[in-house]
Order: structure tokens, then C-alpha cells, then sequence
């Protein structure tokens, strides 16, 4: 089940928060937190029943090796085949292909391929268990009840793009009888976050794929100007679809007086590469930074290892991401450029002092990161040359018309008709107007602060009200073109 | 803001996008350009240019005496012709690479609803051998055509019919220009041409080896068809069944010479011409589909398959003049034209050396007069 679907919003939400809170009324505490560990099973089970399985798998496994290790004295032994456990469904599911067509491709090999669908949301909660598996075995970690180990890893808002989240931010809230209590002020800031959320999404994200799914899939066809604005297409569509899941996700905890770890914060308004990852998707940064980097040496055993580790941390980021060269790459790309700037440290930061120093440290923090979304997104490694070759040629040859038409949508409809009736054969001038309009509206939200700061005062005027009415609408009527949230693939 | 004002604050604006939604649904319900709920209300001319999601509402809720059934090579036939013809109001029930079943439902359904003179049944010659879908779902929105009113949601607050839909089926309909006959034309801004036509045959590989007719999964099938036919046929005897082979361009059945499997739809055409052409109430026509100028004249093509409105329209004027009518006795006559057109073609093309050019000599050859 998504959230930006029908049956989200008009059966699971208000079945979940009632019965949840009615439960909570009568100091059913327990009863409550199952209520939502099975109702977050069925939203997660809901297209696949298989899915139900794998995680029940996913869970029990972990549960026992931290059960075992309350009665025996091989704890580190046992966080080994607790991580070995987690990483081997991870590998089974997510890179069994990949590996395969690659040993393929290496040794001539004719293996057959397993064609294994992933299942959504699995990196997120095997990320999540292998932080309280090795926290267990280094003793940091309490052993908790099936009830409240189970809320941790399926607790819905978080379960299918994160934020990957510990155990010791989201059991002690389960706990906390302070939180059970409907609060309305709660209830309307984590409603509003969830409307914009879901307006980001699917009025903006869902339309910025267009020309983005477009020029990537036609590179052969785009000319310097059209391979720009694809680039920031997808680059937009990308942060305003994962950070409107992680707005959706914070709404829905805050409803029921969870408090989730925020995702993002403005990632575009980044200095440096370095500093657009403590913005970026934050919790995926921290968790490798505590269970990678550090138990590699950090930064403690000079340079060298520091930039090594550093291109470690990013290589598996970007193997997080995707079973693809162009994920690794992608990955990696960003390690190298954050070695630079830590090379170039000193340098860099005079340039900072200066209004125009810090611009200049912006936009080539912006450029890089937009260039490095080329090959993100790419569909193959060859993909990524021909991409860079359009954007360099220097050669406008009239493709942004054709991907500014692929902005086309319903919205446009009665637009375009008056246009036709104005402009006559020029009406096309609409696409273009529209969007530059909508990468307008990207680079202003990329640029704002997310929309949590706002939610988070608990200000909401009489003229909001229309405005975040008229939102909730447009996106609810939306929903008939359901398009997934990019980061449930990942 | 305190706990009160909250409360309020979210109290407003449920109440608020609750009136919003449920305008939204009114006003689709009103209009309801799929036939979802009623026939043609305030001058609505029912227009019809999404099959997918029109066909079923229309079977059900607009008015009608006669059905034209097929695949995407039927879609653009003109009814207007038959209707002036045979003195009847016909209604499009057609689907893009239709299977027989979902034709079958499609007719079981006008059947259910309305009173039937006559049907004219387009049949493709690879439709008598796809598999038989029960329930038969193949191109059609379940939630319009299911009875299950929860998911109407999709349908009542759907940003495509509420900006788009709706709009342009009242500014179409209110302008009074529509021609009924032309429902789900997809061919009216589209431009036929050989090049055209060419550019989407794209054939690979080997020629494969001739599939038997005697196959066994392909006699089942076949004859599952045709039973779910003649099943139809013979509850309604007070319908006229018009029964036409379409037409497609030599390209077509390239494809088919290539993949071994048109000897199947030539035994296929002749199998139901055995068992439907018995009742009284059918008649079967060749039509033009082993016409030689309209299978070879490539420039009344958009594509491998799809003719323009001219041939089309040749198609309209065989059923309506009863032009070839097929029997038993004569059916193989007929499919050995179309068999005998084929393998010239192929010869011809070998001599060739397999280039395509020669095909341009039969630019023109289709009498546009009608």
C-alpha cells in the first residue's frame, strides 16, 4: 500500500488512528501498539501476500539471534550471523541478478538469472534491525518483547522509504503512556505535513518525471538546453519525491505522537558535497557513518584512511540505492568529491567568507550535485557519456519544446484550449511557459526550508486554511495516476 | 495556537476538502462522460473516444438497435453508412487487439440491455485463435466495470475527467459537431502513407515453419471460440449477425507468413464460416479483406495494419452491398485469394532481394470513389 493512495487515506488512516486511540482511551496500551504492528503488517502485505512472509522472515531471525544473546556469552559472534543474516536477504533479493549477470559478463559465464523482484522497503527495515544487532552485540541495546521489537521494525510510516530509524528513537516512545493520548495540536501539525507531502508529490514530483522519464529514455534526441532541464527535472522530481515521502512519514508519526527522525533538511542549499549529505536523506548518512566509518577508524587514522573510508562509506551508499554500476558510480563520484573538498579544506572555507565566495561555493556545490543526478539516473553506464556529450555541445537545436510538451496533463487541458484559441498554431507556448514554471516552483522549494520547520510552530492562519484545502484536493484527485514513490524501489 | 483552535483548524478544513470532494463527484456523476451512471444528460452528445473506459458504460446506458463488434482494424469503420443503410442506431463495441471473448461479453451485455437488429461483427483472423478469457477483462477499467461502488472513487475523483474528460466531451458536444459514427476513430488527425506504413514493419529473423492446423491447443481453442459464437448466434434469432472478415495490409500478413502462423487463420475463417453460415440469421462477407488494391495499397495505411477512412469505408459499402457474400461451399475460394496474394507477395519480395520498394507500384490502386 502507498500513501498516496485512495485506500491509504480514506480506510487505513482513520482505521488505524480511531481504533488506535479509542484502545489508548481505555488503557489498552498493549492491545494498541499490536493494533498498529498488524495493521502496519497488512499495509506493508497489501500487494504481495508474499511480502508478509519475507518480513515475518526478516524479523524473527533477528529476534532470536538478539534473544540468544541474552543466555549466551558469544555475543559478537552472534551480531555477526545476525548482520550475515540481514545481509544475505538483502543480497538475495536486491543483488542476487546483479551479481550474477556481472560473473556472467566477467567469466563468460551462462548462469541463469533468478529474475527476483524486490520487495519494497526492504533495505530501509534491514538497515534498521542490523543497527540494533550490532548495537545488541556491543551490548548498547536492550532486548525488547516481540511487541515492541515488532513496532520498531514495522511501524508504517517508516517501513517502506524510511527514515531508517533506531531502535532507541522509536521503543521509547512505543513506551512513553504520556504519547498515547490524542492530541489535536499533534493531529493538525502532522495532517498539514502530510498534505504537503503528498501535494509535492503528486503535483509536482509526479509531473517533473514526465520530461525527466522522457529525455533520459531519448538522449540521442536532446540538445544542450533540452539535457539541462532534464537534469534538473529529475534532479527536482528526485528531492521533492523522497523528501515528500519522509514529510508523509513524519505527518503520520506526529499524528500519533511519534516522533520521527527528520530526513531532510533543504540538501540544495549545501555548501559543498559534504554538507548536502548531513541534508540528504540524513538518517542513511548517519547510519553508515556509525556502522561503517567509525569501526573503519574515521577520520583518527590520517588521511589516507580517512579518504579511503570516506570512498567506502560512499561506495556502499551507492550500492544502497540500486543494484547498478551506475548507483555505485554514482556513489562513489560523490566519496571522490568529498575527498577533494576535505583535501581542499582550507581553501574553500576562505572562499566562504566572502557574500560572493559562498555563492560561488553554492552553485558549484549545485552543479556538481545536479551532474552527479545524471548518473543516478541513467539506465546504463553508456547512457552516461552520450548524456554529458548533449549537455556540453553547446547546440540548441529546439528539443526543450518536445520535452516541455511531456509536461502535458490534465491541469492543462482547459489552459491549452483557451491557448489554441489565442495564440493559434503558437499555442505550444504554453508547455514551455508551464514548464518553466514548474522547475520555477522546484528551485523555490529546494531552496525554502522544508516544510517540517513550518509545520513544526503549529501556526496555521485562516488564510492557509483554502490553500491547504484546495492542496489536499488537487492531490487527492490525483491519485488516479498513482505513480510509486521513487525511494520504495531502492 | 492552543489545543480549541487546533481542534477547530482541523475541523475547518475537513469540512472544506469534504465539500470540495464531494463537488467533484457530483459534477462527475452530472456529466459522466464514461456512461458510468445514466445515458446523456444536458445535451450531451455521448462522446466516445477512450474504448477502454467507454465501451462498457455505453452498452449499458446509451440507446441503440444494432452493435458493431471488433478489434483496433473495426475501430474506425463509419457506422453512419450502416445506419442509414439498415435503418438502425449503431453502437461501437470494440476493443484494440480484442480477443473473442471480450467481444462475446461485450455482445452477452448489449444483449442484457437493449434489443438487438443487428450485428455486424468484424472478425480479425487471428481473434478466433486467442485464448478465451473468463471473466474477460482484456482492456477494460474495473472499476467501471464492476458494480462494486467503492472503487468509483477512482472514477469520481479523477483528475483526468474532472480537467479534461468532461470539458472536452461538453465543449465538443455543445458545439454540435460530433459525428456519432466516427466514435473511437483514433485515425481522424493521423496521416496514412506507404513510408509510414513501412517504417513500422519491422521484421526479424527466419521464416519459420508453417504451424499445422491440426495442432491440438490451437483446434481447442479455435473451436472454444467458436462455440462461445455460436452460442450467441443461436439464442438470438431475431438478430441479423453480419459477419465480415477485416482487412489488413500485405505487411500484416507478412508478419504472419514470417511466424508460420497464417495457414491457422485461413482454416480459422473457413471453420467459422462452417458453423455460423448454417443459421438463418447470419451472413457472412468477404468484404475487401483479399481485395488486392486495399491489401497491397500501402498508402492507405498508418501502420502494418491500420487502414485509412477510405478503406474503411470499402468495408462498410461490401456489407452494406452484400458484396462476396460468403458460404461453406465458397469460403475457400475466398481464403485461397487472400492465400494465393500472400505468396506472390513473398515470392516477389525474394526476387526482390527483400527490398520493400515495389510496393510503391501499387500507390493508387484503391478506386477512392468508393
Amino acid at each position: 500500500m502507498y500513501f498516496n493512495s485512495y485506500i491509504f487515506i480514506f480506510l487505513f488512516i482513520p482505521l488505524v488512528l480511531s481504533v488506535y486511540f479509542l484502545l489508548n482511551r481505555h488503557h489498552k496500551y498493549r492491545l494498541s501498539q499490536a493494533w498498529v504492528v498488524g495493521m502496519s503488517l497488512w499495509f506493508y502485505s497489501y500487494s504481495s501476500p508474499g511480502l508478509f512472509l519475507l518480513i515475518m522472515a526478516s524479523m524473527i531471525g533477528n529476534y532470536v539471534c538478539s534473544a540468544l544473546m541474552e543466555r549466551c556469552r558469544h555475543r559478537r559472534l552472534l551480531g555477526a550471523a545476525g548482520v550475515i543474516y540481514d545481509l544475505g536477504l538483502l543480497f538475495y533479493f536486491k543483488y542476487f541478478d546483479f551479481f550474477i549477470t556481472n560473473v556472467n559478463g566477467i567469466f563468460g559465464a551462462d548462469w541463469p538469472l533468478k529474475h527476483v523482484i524486490l520487495p519494497m522497503g526492504i533495505s530501509f527495515y534491514t538497515f534498521q534491525q542490523i543497527s540494533y544487532i550490532v548495537d545488541r552485540a556491543a551490548g548498547k541495546a536492550p532486548h525488547y518483547d516481540v511487541l515492541d521489537y515488532a513496532s520498531f521494525v514495522t511501524f508504517f510510516p517508516q517501513l517502506v522509504a524510511g527514515p531508517i530509524v533506531r531502535h532507541d528513537e522509536l521503543v521509547p516512545q512505543f513506551r512513553d503512556e504520556q504519547r498515547k493520548h490524542f492530541s489535536w495540536e499533534n493531529f493538525s501539525k502532522g495532517f498539514v505535513l502530510f498534505t504537503l507531502g503528498l501535494a509535492k508529490k503528486v503535483l509536482l514530483a509526479d509531473i517533473l518525471a514526465l520530461p525527466a522519464d522522457y529525455g533520459f529514455a531519448n538522449i540521442a534526441s536532446l540538445d544542450a538546453p533540452a539535457a539541462l532541464l532534464v537534469m534538473l527535472s529529475y534532479s527536482f522530481q528526485l528531492y521533492l519525491d523522497f523528501s515528500a515521502y519522509s514529510d508523509m512519514a513524519l505527518g503520520l508519526g506526529q499524528m500519533m505522537n511519534i516522533r520521527l527522525p527528520v530526513n531532510f533538511d533543504s540538501p540544495y542549499r549545501s555548501h559543498s558535497v559534504k554538507e548536502f549529505w548531513n541534508r540528504w536523506h540524513i538518517t542513511l548518512g548517519a547510519f553508515l557513518t556509525e556502522y561503517v566509518y567509525f569501526p573503519l577508524g574515521g577520520s583518527r587514522k590520517g588521511k589516507f584512511r580517512k579518504a579511503l573510508n570516506t570512498l567506502v562509506v560512499f561506495f556502499l551508499s551507492g550500492m544502497w540505492h540500486g543494484a547498478a554500476w551506475t548507483y555505485i558510480l554514482w556513489g562513489t563520484s560523490h566519496g571522490i568529491i568529498i575527498t577533494l573538498e576535505d583535501l581542499l579544506k582550507k581553501p574553500l572555507e576562505k572562499l566562504e567568507k566572502s557574500r560572493i565566495g559562498s555563492f560561488v561555493r553554492w552553485l558549484g556545490a549545485f552543479i556538481l550535485i545536479n551532474l552527479t543526478m545524471v548518473i543516478f539516473r541513467a539506465d546504463s553506464l553508456g547512457d552516461i557519456p552520450l548524456f554529458f556529450e548533449k549537455l556540453f555541445s553547446f547546440r540548441a537545436s529546439g528539443a526543450v519544446k518536445e520535452i516541455a510538451m511531456q509536461t502535458d496533463n490534465s491541469f492543462l487541458f482547459i489552459p491549452l484550449q483557451l491557448a489554441k484559441r489565442l495564440l493559434g498554431e503558437h499555442f505550444d507556448v504554453m508547455y514551455l511557459l508551464y514548464f518553466s514554471a514548474l522547475i520555477a516552483v522546484g528551485a523555490v522549494l529546494c531552496r525554502c526550508r522544508e516544510a517540517w520547520v513550518y509545520t513544526g510552530k503549529g501556526r496555521f492562519s485562516k488564510k492557509a486554511l483554502p490553500v491547504l484545502a484546495l492542496l489536499f484536493f488537487l492531490s487527492i484527485v490525483s491519485l488516479s495516476k498513482v505513480v510509486v514513490f521513487l525511494y520504495s524501489n531502492f | 495556537m492552543s489545543e480549541k483552535e487546533h481542534k477547530r483548524f482541523m475541523l475547518a478544513f475537513f469540512a472544506l476538502t469534504g465539500a470540495l470532494l464531494v463537488l467533484a463527484a457530483v459534477y462527475v456523476f452530472l456529466f459522466d462522460p464514461f456512461f458510468h451512471y445514466h445515458g446523456l444528460w444536458f445535451g450531451m452528445q455521448g462522446i466516445q473516444n477512450k474504448e477502454e473506459f467507454q465501451v462498457n458504460g455505453a452498452l449499458e446506458h446509451l440507446d441503440y438497435d444494432a452493435l458493431l463488434l471488433g478489434a483496433s482494424v473495426t475501430m474506425n469503420i463509419n457506422t453512419n453508412e450502416l445506419d442509414e443503410h439498415f435503418g438502425c442506431h449503431t453502437q461501437k463495441a470494440v476493443a484494440s487487439g480484442a480477443y473473442n471473448s471480450t467481444l462475446c461479453y461485450y455482445l452477452e451485455k448489449a444483449f442484457r440491455y437493449q434489443k438487438l437488429d443487428h450485428v455486424f461483427w468484424g472478425l480479425d483472423p487471428d481473434q478466433l485463435i486467442y485464448e478465451i478469457e473468463d471473466p474477460p477483462t482484456q482492456d477494460q477499467i474495473l472499476y467501471l466495470r464492476d458494480k462494486n461502488p467503492f472503487n468509483d472513487v477512482n472514477y469520481l475523483w479523477n483528475v483526468d475527467v474532472i480537467f479534461e474528460e468532461i470539458p472536452y466531451a461538453a465543449s465538443v458536444s455543445w458545439k454540435k459537431g460530433y459525428d456519432p459514427g466516427s466514435a473511437y476513430d483514433f485515425t481522424v488527425y493521423m496521416e496514412a502513407g506507404i513510408d509510414k506504413a513501412l517504417e513500422t514493419h519491422t521484421p526479424e529473423g527466419e521464416v519459420k515453419e508453417l504451424r499445422s492446423v491440426e495442432g491440438e491447443n490451437y483446434r481447442n481453442r479455435r473451436d472454444a471460440n467458436l462455440d462461445n459464437m455460436e452460442r450467441l448466434v443461436a439464442a438470438h434469432p431475431e438478430t441479423q449477425f453480419h459477419f465480415f472478415f477485416t482487412v489488413s495490409s500485405i505487411l500484416w500478413w507478412d508478419i504472419h507468413y514470417r511466424d508460420g502462423n497464417y495457414e491457422r487463420y485461413f482454416d480459422a475463417q473457413e471453420a467459422a464460416v462452417k458453423r455460423l453460415a448454417a443459421y438463418d440469421n447470419v451472413e457472412f462477407c468477404t468484404g475487401v479483406f483479399n481485395d488486392e488494391a486495399c491489401v497491397m495499397d500501402l498508402s492507405h495505411y498508418f501502420d502494418y495494419c491500420h487502414a485509412d477512412r477510405v478503406v474503411n469505408q470499402r468495408q462498410a459499402r461490401a456489407i452494406i452491398d452484400r458484396e462476396r457474400v460468403v458460404t461453406p461451399e465458397n469460403v475457400g475460394e475466398e481464403t485461397e485469394r487472400m492465400r494465393r496474394l500472400l505468396l506472390d507477395f513473398e515470392e516477389r519480395l525474394e526476387r526482390e532481394g527483400g527490398d520493400w520498394s515495389f510496393l510503391y507500384e501499387y500507390a493508387g490502386s484503391v478506386d477512392t470513389d468508393g
